[in-house]
């Protein structure tokens, strides 16, 4: 009766098991290419139609891009990454709403229940482990293109602060030494939990939007048990703010990754005029803000 | 392998079987999302975000454009106004100086004609005067002549001319004198 956890194998080709939210994945990806083969030649006159509203999305979607990144060319360096999140997300989170998903299926050989043919691709941990794992390597994918390879690690495994500590300035004492040395072991390990607070970047984002959609199906699929008829029409709504939310926030926090990553690191800020102290707050605040939700 | 270990290892498998997480379907799934951001990066994002910025050039141009074409006729206008301007006081100007031109010259022609005029008067005055003269002188002479043949008829006999003449001349003199 219950929703199981993991998405359902439907069947086999070869070896890869295809299940039930694979299938979702695909017809999104079908809803996709048919979006762009609609908009294969588009004009640069006045845009009419589906075009029309796609760059009247696009264009909301940079000016609320630039909120957080406050440049446009970053928000237009970022979209491609970000939009794909948010879209995706949300019509698969959305896809989980419409009437047969979940409800059409096949009868599985053994157990004797029915296995769906759709779920969403969003309610697998597969897919939202993917989508998480893939933001956080694009966030340092661009953030070793903009910084170079060693700056960006160097927030991480911070052995600039020892060549610093060592080199950088004249010491009078070998006690200036040690306390150089000292905080560049500090700092070292700051930047070990900053390694940690990356994977668990990874793992709260495909968390979180693998458990509010998955609770959602699950909550839809007991309403609609015990009461079949209007009963679960709130609870729809509510899910479909959920999704929309959940999409926001997945792709607005890959987002504060991407700023961050290509940001200036903080302990050379000082050495560049303190130019980039405005533009570091929001996205931290940001941060914050959406990691509660 | 530590019985208590091999059950938290068992324990872990668990809770990622629990979920379904399975390497295979991780990867298919991975494959999946890059077709879609494939699909929307390379063929929605890139084409619509070309032709937006086109676009905006476009429009960019156009307002500039506009603006310049604005410029130019508020220029041209204002060179317009000035023309006329200038036209009207080079008008005023050309018919003041005629006016001018025409008064000074009628002025002119009025003096001219009234020294000609002056002049044939003075003229004729004077050539009447030097006709008057000359016949009276003509007129002396033939008296003269006449007053000789006269006299000469009348006496006769020539004394000497020279004596003659200042007879004749005396008795002219008294006879204008008594004219």
């Amino acid at each position: 009766m219950a929703v199981p956890v993991p998405a359902e194998e439907l069947f086999l080709i070869g070896n890869l098991p295809v299940t039930n939210s694979m299938v979702n994945a695909w017809v999104a990806i079908a809803g996709f290419v048919v979006l762009a083969w609609l908009l294969r030649r588009p004009k640069s006159g006045a845009p009419r139609g589906i075009q029309n509203a796609v760059e009247a999305l696009f264009d909301f979607m940079l000016g609320f891009m630039d909120q957080v990144t406050g440049d446009r060319a970053k928000s237009r360096r970022f979209f491609p990454v970000v939009g794909t999140l948010f879209l995706f997300i949300l019509l698969s989170n959305w896809m989980g709403l419409l009437p047969g998903v979940g409800t059409f299926g096949l009868n599985a050989e053994h157990g004797g229940h029915l296995i769906p043919i759709f779920r969403p691709a969003t309610s697998d941990l597969n897919m939202t482990l993917a989508m998480g794992i893939a933001a956080v390597v694009m966030s340092h994918v661009f953030g070793i293109v903009h910084l170079g390879f060693f700056r960006h690690w160097n927030k991480f495994i911070q052995l600039g602060t020892f060549w610093k500590a060592l080199t950088g300035f004249r010491h009078r004492s070998p006690a200036d030494y040690l306390v150089g040395i000292f905080v560049a072991l500090i700092e070292l390990g700051v930047g070990l939990i900053e390694l940690v607070s990356e994977v668990a970047k990874m793992v709260s984002l495909s968390l979180r939007l693998f458990g509010n959609i998955f609770a959602g199906e699950v909550l839809i699929h007991v309403i609609s048990s015990l009461v079949a008829f209007l009963i679960p029409v709130p609870f729809m709504f509510l899910e479909i703010i959920v999704g929309m939310v959940q999409a926001l926030v997945f792709s607005l926090l890959t987002l504060v990754y991407l700023t961050i990553a290509t940001s200036e690191p903080h302990g050379e800020e000082k050495e560049s005029h303190d130019r980039k102290s405005h533009d570091e707050l929001v996205p931290t605040e940001i941060s914050t803000v959406a990691a509660q939700i | 392998m530590d019985p208590a270990e091999a059950q938290h290892v068992v324990e872990g498998v668990g809770v990622a079987a629990t979920l379904g997480l399975n390497w295979k379907l991780f990867l298919a799934q991975l494959v999946n999302f890059g077709l879609v951001l494939l699909v929307v990066w390379r063929f929605v994002y890139r084409p619509l975000m070309k032709v937006m910025d086109e676009r905006s050039g476009k429009i960019e141009r156009g307002l500039k454009d506009a603006e310049e074409s604005k410029a130019l006729r508020e220029l041209a206008d204002i060179e317009k106004q000035k023309l006329i301007v200038e036209a009207r006081r080079q008008a005023k100007e050309i018919m003041e100086t005629t006016e001018a031109d025409a008064k000074s010259r009628q002025e002119e022609v009025a003096v001219k004609t009234r020294t000609e005029v002056e002049r044939i008067v003075t003229d004729g005055k004077r050539r009447l005067r030097d006709e008057q003269e000359a016949m009276l002188k003509e007129a002396k002479a033939e008296i003269s002549g006449l007053v000789i043949a006269a006299t000469e008829k009348i006496l006769r006999e020539k004394i000497d001319p020279k004596r003659d003449l200042k007879l004749i001349e005396t008795a002219i003199r008294s006879a204008e004198d008594r004219a």
